[in-house]
């Protein structure tokens, strides 16, 4: 009797076991349909009606208005101010991540953003 | 003297709008300057313009108009540095109204500047989304363009470390 108790109990933790690896299988699996669907839901946005380079030249003058500021060139203030248009969509970011001018002005930064902006520069070149 | 009369030139929109237009206010846009340049005897038949309809024509043409004489822009290499950095947001009176109008003629607009090369407009397109954008955070600026956050959780975490180089200084 006790040894039956045992083995089911050892029974039911592999099968917990795979039960939660199903799961979170399937949770991983939903999550990445959830952000397709999201991300073929934003092609419907008016900006997604512009061409590349176009949202390019966006994005480079808002960066060129934050540095009007009179802040330094991507001082901390500075890069607040235009780094969220690399954090609205996976579009956007993969325009803005691919705009090698973005990422050519390499300031006061912490090693792992300048580490960064040296790949996203892709061999542009540099204003240190 | 009577002063020599302006060539008119028409054009035809991809909603059959025609237009006649003075050929000095057509030729703001480069696409239309070449195409005219191209043409060596006078014709009759409508310029056709398949990427713009009427009503964007129509906002075109009050720009191309006001703005009439004005020196063309020289010819557009890719923007150096200094140039970049020179940009501003800055947008004269007349053209900060010109533009007042609702999300999608804005767009419209700006389309129809890069289809039919009026660097220009284009500009004032551009730095008026920069406008609307600049100071925003990302939820905010999704709201604006009806954008949903479509980021999978490994982009989201990268974001996060991103968001503390700013915040490191």
């Amino acid at each position: 009797m006790h040894q039956f108790a045992f083995t089911s109990f050892t029974h039911s933790l592999e099968d917990k076991e795979i039960a939660i690896q199903r799961l979170d299988d399937e949770i991983q699996s939903l999550t990445a349909r959830l952000c397709f669907l999201k991300s073929e839901r934003n092609t419907f946005a008016i900006t997604s009606t512009l061409p590349d380079e176009i949202l390019t030249k966006i994005f480079a003058t808002i960066q060129a208005a934050c540095r009007n500021r009179g802040f330094d060139w991507n001082s901390s203030s500075t890069l607040q101010a235009w780094l969220p248009i690399t954090h609205v969509s996976r579009h956007w970011r993969k325009v803005a991540l691919q705009s090698s001018q973005l990422w050519c002005q390499i300031d006061a930064l912490p090693e792992p953003a300048i580490r960064e902006f040296l790949v996203r520069s892709a061999g542009r070149r540099l204003s240190v | 003297m009577a002063a020599p009369a302006t060539q008119q030139i028409k054009i035809r929109c991809n909603d059959e709008k025609e237009f006649t237009v003075d050929r000095d206010v057509l030729e703001r846009s480069v696409l239309i300057k070449n195409m005219l340049e191209d043409v060596t005897e006078q014709q009759d038949a409508p310029i056709p313009l398949p990427n713009v309809s009427g009503p964007v024509m129509a906002k075109v043409l009050e720009y191309c108009t006001h703005h009439r004489g004005e020196p063309l822009p020289s010819a557009d290499t890719e923007q150096s540095q200094d140039e970049t950095r020179k940009r501003t947001t800055d947008i004269s009176e007349w053209d900060q109204k010109f533009i007042t109008v609702d999300q999608e003629m804005l767009f419209e607009i700006i389309l129809a500047a890069n289809y039919l090369d009026i660097k220009s407009l284009l500009d004032v397109g551009c730095k008026t989304v920069a406008n609307m954008i600049k100071g925003k955070t990302p939820e905010e600026i999704r709201k604006l363009f009806n954008i949903v956050n479509d980021f999978t959780p490994e982009e989201e975490a990268q974001i996060k470390k991103e968001n503390e180089w700013a915040e490191d200084r």
